[in-house]
């Protein structure tokens, strides 16, 4: 019997891999602090994964997480997230992907999945609703996500199983392997497709027939109706419709916000950009949309290529994200490359922004002779050349020549091969970093500070970037200051950044996509909106303002798991030095760079309202009490890591 | 009663429709039960809507047959369709 509780599955599904023991624990004991999600798999994390377990032990944890309101009518709450201890920063490791895969494993009554232990052999885990079973995953291993989906789904005899998976990537443990869905759909960061590896867990399959059933049924499809009329009459919603998350890319790069070869500049050449306009895209490659369970957005779109080296591909994809990573950071214009480059990196689970980067830093040590074709198994690393970026994508998923080092990451990479390489890596605490820094501040600072070694999905915002329409009144209702400052300035990108880190923790928890949120623009949807949904679907009566105080407590849980098992602190919120020292080198905001004093200061205002200690970055004593979170704050204290 | 009108062609295999359907029969969301169902995948390029009547004995199952939601001002599947692929004929349609 399920446990009645609204809008969950009202299960935690346990497996021990080790043991073959299967188990379920009622999801409502987390519900009511770490609201569901992401906000539940990080409270897991942190309580089960103590700092003596390196990321590959049998001992970490690997945690799938649905969310509040997957499975329901809300916009776009069809995501899922998956957390473990991170192999590529040590410390928290975070991913979050949309898909049928969240709804389905709700449908079939579960919330999360706790994975523990380690399988002797290659395995793969079948839900069907209450029927749970770890089977062989032999004949799948060593295949690519798209051959292993196939596969599954052929011996099943079910075409509509939601299958999350590793390819070789994850397989080989390599740092920045990823877990697709659905083909196209990745929990790209952090290395979570190597912990699933490390376990022998190629997949996961889920059937799931039940209900999600909400509190207050005729209050929240009211609920739903009006954010969707939120979501229809923006116009920054429509461009998502019609472009994608590609819509504002060349936008993007006339602020300077593209990372070239390897970050050396950040405005590509306009004949370039010019070459691979998003309509390009859209009339010779788009074959039709594809959407995912109640989003009005359908920002995603299937692509064929129709002649050239890659002609006959079709895939989903790609996202705005491969314009930085595969277009300006290796400087390619052919534009089908981008197409394949995106699907190869989906079939062998690699995330594209880690690899695109780590190829990027040894594109660079070529240019510069640190590295030459001897070291590159005859391959010569020349800006442009997709061809040379296909092979090294497939070496670094076999770890095979030089491979054996991008596998690694620049970081660890640029120690193997030293000369001087670690110059041209850019990481976020140890992670590679996909982002441009130089020309917008209040987005670097939420890359910096995130707690999983960058990306823009903690507190990075956009906002900054469309000042000069924001009015001041929409300025203080929704983030509490007078003005935005331009993307240029430092002034008051410190709230913004608290703001985005608080309220992506109650996007992730919830399962919805932050595109629909004042994330993409102020007039989608926030805090207040997302509390009126949630309040309807389960019933308990929630505000805007206490969401935003779980989602501190969130984003807190993750700074904690930090600082405990690697120490990052004050040192490790600071860009990387190239944005500090070399300046934008062409386009019109030459000579832009970050300036190491001002940064200081706009971090000591981030952490001032965080109410953590400047000195350190660590967190306070009271600020946790406060949050409710006085075992964090106890095992900090011990750890003598907190200050009074 | 309302007469819907299927166009498989701007379907973006969403199944937001399936979900919604659910919701019009039990006020809850259990798409295993809709009177229509979704076929394709995200890899294919054609994808086509299946209303109750047009399913087999095994596809039907638990499922529920269609009554062109008659309680309601618009049939839920068209209301809710982001990309208007089910229409309402002589009607109001979706929200886009």
């Amino acid at each position: 019997m399920r446990e009645k509780v609204f809008s969950f599955g009202g299960k935690i599904l346990r497996v021990d891999l080790g043991s073959g023991g299967i188990w379920t624990e009622p999801t409502v004991r987390y519900a009511e602090k770490f609201l569901g999600g992401r906000g539940i798999d990080e409270w897991i994390l942190y309580n089960e994964v103590k700092a003596w377990i390196t990321p590959l032990d049998p001992g970490n944890r690997l945690i799938f997480g649905t969310g509040t309101l997957v499975g329901t009518l809300a916009p776009s709450a069809t995501r899922h997230t998956v957390e473990a201890k991170s192999p590529v920063t040590g410390g928290v490791g975070s991913g979050n992907s949309c898909g049928f895969f969240s709804p389905e494993l709700k449908f079939a009554g579960y919330d999360h999945i706790v994975f523990q232990g380690k399988s002797t052999e290659p395995v793969y885990l079948l839900i069907s609703d209450q029927n749970v079973e770890i089977r062989n995953g032999s004949h799948i291993w060593g295949k690519t996500t798209w051959e292993a989906d196939e596969l599954i789904k052929a011996e099943l005899g079910d075409r509509n199983c939601q299958i999350a998976c590793i390819g070789p990537a994850g397989e080989n443990l390599v740092k920045s392997a990823c877990i697709i869905a659905n083909r196209a759909r990745a929990v790209g960061r952090c290395g979570l497709g190597a912990i699933m590896g490390s376990k022998n867990l190629k997949a996961v399959a889920v059937r799931g027939s039940g209900s999600i059933e909400v509190a207050y049924p005729n209050r929240f499809i009211e609920e739903v109706d009006n954010a969707l009329e939120k979501l229809r009459v923006s116009d920054r919603a429509n461009a998502l419709r019609t472009f994608g998350t590609y819509a504002r890319a060349v936008g993007l790069n006339e602020a300077s916000l593209s990372p070239v070869r390897n970050f050396q500049t950040d405005a590509w050449d306009p004949c370039k950009v010019g070459k691979t306009l998003p309509e390009l895209y859209k009339k010779e490659y788009e074959v039709r949309r594809q959407g995912y369970l109640a989003c009005p957005l359908y920002c995603s779109h299937l692509y064929r290529v129709g002649g050239g080296p890659y002609a006959g591909l079709l895939c989903e994809g790609f996202e705005f994200n491969d314009v930085w990573n595969f277009l300006n950071r290796l400087d390619i214009d052919y534009p089908p490359a981008v197409i394949k480059l995106h699907s190869l990196c989906n079939q062998y689970g690699l995330d594209q922004d880690s690899s695109s980067c780590a190829i990027a830093w040894a594109f660079e040590c070529f240019q510069k002779g640190i590295i030459t074709a001897k070291d590159t198994d005859g391959l010569k690393l020349e800006w442009g050349d997709h061809a040379v970026a296909v092979e090294l994508i497939r070496k670094m998923a076999y770890r095979e020549g030089f491979g054996e080092i991008l596998a690694e990451g620049s970081r660890r990479g640029s120690e193997l091969v030293g000369k001087g390489s670690e110059r041209y890596t850019i990481c976020l605490k140890g992670q590679d970093s996909m982002e441009p820094m130089r020309a917008a501040k209040g987005w670097a600072l939420g890359c910096c500070v995130s707690p999983r070694g960058g990306a823009h999905t903690r507190g990075a915002n956009l906002i900054e970037l469309s000042h000069d329409i924001i009015p001041t009144e929409v300025a203080q209702k929704i983030w509490g200051i007078s003005k935005v400052e331009g993307p240029l300035s430092y002034e008051g990108k410190a709230k913004l950044v608290v703001y985005y880190e608080r309220l992506q923790a109650i996007l992730d928890s919830l399962g919805v996509c932050l595109f629909t949120s004042t994330w993409w623009s102020p007039d989608l949807l926030g805090p207040e909106e997302y509390a009126r949904l949630y309040s309807a679907a389960t019933g308990r009566e929630t505000t805007g303002d206490e969401l935003m105080t779980a989602g501190e407590r969130i984003h807190n849980i993750e700074k904690a798991f930090n600082t405990l098992h690697t120490g990052f602190g004050r040192k490790d919120d600071y860009p990387p030095t190239r944005f500090l020292e070399e300046p934008i080198s062409n386009g019109p905001l030459q000579g832009e760079r970050l300036h190491a004093d001002k940064w200081g200061q706009m971090l000591d205002e981030y952490y001032e309202l965080h109410r953590w200690d400047k000195e350190t970055g660590w967190q306070t004593k009271r600020s946790l009490e406060d949050l409710q979170l006085r075992e964090i704050a106890d095992e900090l204290e011990k750890s003598g890591k907190l200050i009074a | 009663m309302h007469h819907l009108e299927i166009d498989n062609k701007r379907c973006i295999n969403c199944r937001t429709c399936e979900l919604a359907c659910s919701f019009h029969h039990k006020k809850s969301f259990e798409p295993s039960m809709a009177s229509l169902k979704i076929h394709g995948e995200t890899s294919e390029v054609d994808i086509s809507i299946l209303f109750f009547d047009d399913m087999t004995r095994v596809e039907r199952q638990k499922r529920v047959p269609c009554d062109h939601c008659k309680s309601e001002i618009l049939p839920f599947c068209v209301k809710y369709c982001p990309v208007g692929a089910i229409r309402a004929q002589g009607g109001e349609n979706n929200f886009r």
